[in-house]
């Protein structure tokens, strides 16, 4: 399985998007996912003939990015989602459900960049 | 005639929908213009507990994402962590995994057909496919000891193995499986009446199937032969899988691909137990992941892409998952536009959405 991500900048993803359509690719999926530097990667993973291929942009949370609604209008599930979970803003999606597509109780409940430690820490002398 | 548009809920609740989905209606003179979907009833979060569990624990959890396809989930993942780890298990491991995935489409579709069938108000239908599921489910419980979700898998392989002598009991009692199918699918796709409600109605074209992303019976009933089991993972290679597909592009051909896959899945089962070589179930695991992966399997319903990302520790840092209902629903969306009131709910059933999975 190809596992290559070829970076991109946010200027060029309806660009790619373009192009990916004219060469025929299916969109698989958009990920959303913290990036280990800093702020998010969106993975933008296409697909022909059974051959994967991966885009990532990295942004700073809560930045604006173009929707690839204009060349895969079905983007607009994942889209929608990574809106309502991180807190991206996504510009020309074929439809903006502005927040309720997935109703959550917290607000972009996913949009914590690291982990919280999860493991209780001991003090040696508590311990002892 | 008026051109004045209403719109009309549906669902969450709704009599045809074992899950909660909302979609608004936008109607004009008992035609729907436009379907806009809502989801959001059942999130779990299930994807934010990956940093709180060890990756060979996780298992367990990503298994618990969905009910009916279970066992996928769990061999997806496990599939992207040996990716990631350069782990190659024992060829009999990958026949054992293909087995009881096949299990679970058989008994994924039987439920489908059970629940379309109840839909339309033809119960006895409804209780025979049912039946012939509990004999699926017998032989999950009598091989993994759980009828849904199983635990059987494990990062390097499988927890339990099959002996030859069972193997061989299970390939007879799938003659009587089968013979049971063939009349049940024979109703199926040949009733005037089911024929009445799905012929022609949720039409969705090959070029829009493809377009709109759409996956699995959806996407094969459209003319698409597009399966992750053409690639090479488990043991599909060795068992040389060729897709089924239906060029009817309505809701017939998506009940006609779901039928027809139950008995390639017969086929492949018992081709699976004719092959099967012998040997270890399971390779020792070193280390931890490091480095990220996209897993992907063909579940009942279609693609299913797991993304995994770990820092060389016990704990992945992110795990994302894409279900094949999520990417169905613009594909559904598009079958809605232009049908008549009273088809939308057989129409949203034939995408067999399961939405718990769909939220994670």
């Amino acid at each position: 399985m190809n596992m290559e991500v070829t970076q991109i900048s946010v200027s060029d993803v309806e660009k790619t998007a373009e192009e990916m359509k004219r060469q025929g690719y299916r969109l698989v999926v958009m990920t959303c996912t913290p990036a280990v530097g800093g702020g998010f990667d969106i993975t933008y993973s296409f697909d022909k003939e059974l051959s994967l291929k991966h885009f990532r942009i990295t942004m700073p949370a809560e930045s604006d990015i173009p929707s690839i609604c204009k060349s895969y209008s079905g983007a607009f599930v994942y889209e929608n989602e990574i809106h309502d979970l991180y807190g991206f803003v996504f510009h020309g999606m074929t439809i903006d459900f502005k927040g309720t597509f997935i109703r959550t109780s917290v607000p972009y409940p996913f949009k914590k960049e690291i982990p919280e430690p999860t493991v209780t820490k001991v003090k040696k002398e508590d311990a002892a | 005639m008026s051109n004045r548009r209403t719109v009309i809920p549906f669902g969450p609740q709704h009599p045809v929908l074992p899950e909660p989905i909302h979609l608004d209606l936008v109607v004009e003179d008992e035609h729907v213009v436009e379907a806009i979907p809502s989801i959001g009833y059942v999130h779990r979060g299930l994807e934010s507990l990956v940093d709180r569990r060890d990756y060979s624990d996780f298992v367990f959890l990503a298994e618990r994402i969905c009910g009916i396809c279970s066992f996928t989930h769990s061999s997806t993942f496990c599939q992207g962590i040996e990716g990631l780890m350069g782990i190659e298990i024992p060829d009999r491991a990958r026949y054992l995994r293909t087995l009881w995935g096949e299990y679970s489409r058989i008994h994924s579709h039987l439920l489908w057909l059970g629940l379309f069938a109840d839909a339309l108000g033809f119960e006895s239908l409804f209780y025979n496919a049912w039946k012939i599921r509990e004999s699926i489910l017998n032989e999950m419980e009598a091989t993994t000891g759980g009828r849904v979700i199983q635990g059987v898998c494990k990062v390097g392989g499988v927890r339990r193995d099959i002996s030859n002598d069972f193997l061989s009991c299970m390939d007879s009692r799938l003659d009587a499986v089968e013979d049971e199918m063939q009349e049940l699918v024979k109703v199926f796709l040949n009733d005037y009446t089911l024929k009445k409600r799905v012929c022609g109605k949720g039409v969705l074209s090959a070029e829009d199937a493809y377009a709109l992303g759409a996956v699995g019976p959806v996407a094969r009933g459209s003319g698409v032969a597009q399966d992750v089991r053409m690639t090479d993972y488990l043991a599909y290679k060795d068992l040389g899988f060729k897709p089924i597909v239906a060029n009817s592009c309505d809701g017939y051909g998506r009940c006609e691909v779901r039928c027809k896959e139950l008995f390639q899945s017969v086929d492949l089962i018992r081709r699976i137990i004719t092959d099967i070589p012998d040997g270890d179930v399971s390779v020792a695991v070193k280390g931890n992941p490091d480095g990220e992966y996209f897993s992907r399997s063909e579940q009942p319903r279609g693609e299913v892409i797991h993304y995994i990302r770990g820092n060389g520790t016990k704990n992945l840092t992110q795990f994302r998952v894409r279900t094949p209902t999520l990417t169905n629903v613009p594909a559904l969306v598009a079958m809605l536009a232009g049908a008549e009131l009273a088809d939308v709910p057989q129409i949203v059933l034939t995408i067999d959405p399961c939405i718990g999975c769909m939220e994670r």
